[in-house]
């Protein structure tokens, strides 16, 4: 949970799988306190759309789609690899990160991101969802990895990404401080969206869809 | 007090508005039954994604019709359970949140609950106590309703649902899904004698039923036809199947009114649609000196008014909650008190 | 370290004890494969199971749901009943990926239906009928 004023930080976090539904809200209220802020003083929302656990995401999404349009704002739908890319910026100061989270199943979320000249985290080619030792390769060199996928595949995606690899940095979490500042810079573009567009992205094996069949009728 | 609705405890999204002066203002219901017809049963992930982006929508078109402005809520309710736990947390999620960004109540209000407060949405509505038989996809059951948040659980069904055994009977048939009333359509040309099915735990005592015995007495029944059969045979099963039904829901409701002593009886949930349902449960009413109540249609499946109602009554009644988004796939009736 | 057990059932309540026994000695995370013919007493196994780690209530096959969940104290049982999945790839409309957290045990009935898109077993269980009841067939494939 993070809240910028006029680029002031506000910042909550708790790690707590399971339990973030419980707290969040909570969480807010004393932030705003702490701010001496109170609600009709906000002027957007920027949330966590994904990629990451669907439940997590739809929780995320359902309570930034509440408040915004209870309060009449705009919502700016942030990715969390992007998050982890500038995460991984901000603490290391890499300015090209390959981002990815452990998706299960054998697979990782991933996503190719460089830093532009407003020093926001952005997106080269497109997101995905692969098999660690199928993920899209950069044609430069000096790439920082960073991401649960790094610690969970670290041998397949070091050995995939080869020489073009300065380092990996291992298991990082996206931050809601993060998502702040790319959703900061979004609402600067004009890129945000209506409440009810709060949706989260989910992102689909696509090398693994195949044409629709129909195996057996019952 | 006036109460936006929300409910998204399985496959559809239903949001209302309920004011406690004026009655129901709005009610919007959005059914994702195709987009499951093809899984043939109600896919979880699919019923959450699909939620996340129906409920504010359909919100913004329910308080657009209700001509009211959000400002003027004065409470939110909302399904906290019993149901599918993905799909009911992103009711919980917007409807907490939406409530703390107006600074107005918001609860949590149980599925089961908003079924049998359902009838009150009518003009003429039972007076406490009352019966009510609710047969539905997920639940079947006989509950003898006191009051608000007094609930005796008579019986229930202790596999399949009613609605649910229709469904699958209907599935075996060929009658797609969700089939029960493509079933209860065809049962209409069939001969009631041709199939006698078994009426489960009609002779044992209590109110509980069965009905997944029922539907492997179709399956073996189906099974043993020869092909060319099939076709001329299947509204004869279809309708075996609806009169075993019908006859186990009516015997053991009419039992249970006689244990219970109340001449009230509510019908509610999908499978009160049911036409044979109704005319029998009417006869058998006749026959007890019983009166009994049918709500609306589209307050016997799953709708946004019965929560808003149910919520609306509670929170009048001073009853509040913390800012907790919580949810439950299992919440049982029985545990639920009067409000404060 | 695969290991493989064979035992004789004579009736249901031999299925859950089986199940019960099992049930004691697993911690999540943990894939479990049921394999067998409709009515060969899968949902008979998964009751015994979900029964002897706390569960109270009902337990049915999911096929209306494809899939149910039960909540308990430290870890989560996902029962699924892959039966009517008509393309393995709608898998990913099930969202398998949630399920597979680190205090899940998951039960999958008709496994396969999902072809090889499913996570590797931890426990292969295959339910057959013998003339005198029915016999099952326990593997343990490594941690």
């Amino acid at each position: 949970m993070a809240l910028l004023v006029d680029g002031v930080l506000y910042e909550r976090y708790q790690e707590t799988p399971r339990e973030h539904s419980k707290i969040i809200l909570p969480m807010i209220d004393e932030l705003l306190k702490e701010a001496g802020v109170n609600r009709q003083q906000l002027d957007g929302v920027a949330f966590g759309r994904g990629p990451g656990s669907f439940v997590g995401l739809r929780i995320g999404a359902g309570v930034a789609q509440g408040i915004a349009f209870a309060l009449d704002l705009p919502v700016a739908p942030v990715s969390t690899l992007a998050a982890i890319a500038q995460r991984c910026y901000r603490e290391t100061g890499a300015e090209q990160v390959l981002a990815a989270i452990d998706a299960r199943m054998q697979e990782v979320y991933w996503g190719m991101y460089c830093l532009n000249r407003d020093k926001i985290m952005t997106l080269q080619h497109e997101e995905m969802v692969c098999a660690p030792e199928k993920v899209m390769t950069p044609k430069t060199d000096d790439w920082v990895g960073a991401g649960s996928g790094w610690s969970t595949y670290a041998e397949t995606l070091e050995q995939q990404v080869s020489d073009r690899l300065r380092k990996n940095n291992g298991f990082l979490l996206p931050t809601a401080y993060d998502i702040a500042i790319i959703g900061q810079a979004l609402f600067d573009q004009n890129l945000e969206v209506p409440a009810e567009q709060a949706v989260p992205v989910y992102l689909r094996d696509k090398v693994a869809e195949k044409p629709k069949r129909t195996l057996h009728t019952h | 007090m006036r109460v936006l609705g929300i409910e998204s405890s399985c496959d559809e999204t239903g949001i209302a508005v309920y004011d406690g002066d004026f009655g129901l203002r709005a009610h919007c219901i959005y059914s994702q039954a195709n987009m499951h017809s093809e899984y043939g049963g109600v896919v979880p992930e699919l019923a959450s994604r699909d939620h996340v982006r129906k409920i504010l929508p359909l919100i913004q078109q329910t308080l657009c019709e209700a001509n009211i402005d959000k400002k003027s809520l004065d409470g939110v309710a909302f399904t906290a359970g019993p149901g599918l736990v993905g799909a009911l947390m992103v009711g919980a999620s917007v409807a907490r949140s939406f409530a703390w960004g107006l600074g107005i109540p918001a609860l949590g209000v149980n599925h089961l609950e908003g079924h049998l407060l359902a009838p009150m949405l009518e003009k003429e509505s039972p007076d406490f106590p009352f019966l009510c038989l609710l047969v539905s996809g997920g639940h079947t059951q006989i509950v003898l309703v006191k009051e608000i948040g007094r609930y005796s659980l008579l019986g229930e069904s202790i596999d399949d649902a009613v609605g649910e055994a229709f469904d699958k009977t209907a599935q075996l048939l060929g009658l797609g899904y969700p089939g029960g009333p493509a079933l209860a359509h065809i049962a209409e040309r069939g001969d009631p004698e041709r199939y006698r099915f078994p009426r489960p735990m009609l002779n044992r005592e209590g109110f509980d039923f069965s009905f997944s015995g029922l539907k492997t007495s179709v399956i073996t029944a189906y099974k043993k036809l020869p092909d060319e059969q099939v076709e001329q045979e299947k509204s004869h099963i279809a309708r075996g199947f609806e009169e075993a039904v019908v006859e186990t829901l009516v015997t053991k409701t009419q039992r249970a009114l006689e244990i219970a002593q109340v001449n009230r009886l509510v019908v509610a949930g999908g499978v009160a649609a049911n036409n044979r349902l109704r005319a029998a449960m009417i006869r058998m009413a006749d026959e007890s000196g019983v009166k009994v109540f049918f709500p609306r249609l589209e307050f016997c499946s799953d709708n946004g008014a019965m929560i808003a109602l149910a919520g609306c009554l509670r929170l009048t009644a001073g009853q509040s909650e913390n800012l907790e988004i919580r949810a439950s796939a299992r919440w049982p009736l029985m545990s639920l008190q009067p409000p404060a | 370290m695969e290991q493989m057990l064979t035992q004789n059932l004579n009736n249901s309540q031999e299925t859950e004890a089986c199940a019960a026994e099992l049930a004691c000695q697993l911690v999540p995370p943990c894939v479990i494969y049921l394999h067998g013919e409709l009515g060969a007493g899968k949902t008979t196994f998964v009751r015994g199971f979900l029964r002897a780690l706390g569960h109270t209530g009902n337990v049915k096959s999911p096929t209306y749901t494809l899939l149910e969940t039960y909540p308990f104290a430290s870890m989560n049982c996902h029962h699924l009943d892959l039966y009517r999945l008509t393309d393995p790839y709608e898998l990913e409309n099930l969202g398998l990926r949630d399920l597979l957290d680190e205090q899940s045990i998951l039960l999958i009935e008709w496994p396969e239906m999902a072809q090889d898109l499913l996570p590797k077993a931890n426990i292969d269980i295959a339910l057959h009928y013998t003339p005198s009841g029915r016999q099952i067939v326990i593997q343990r494939l490594g941690s």
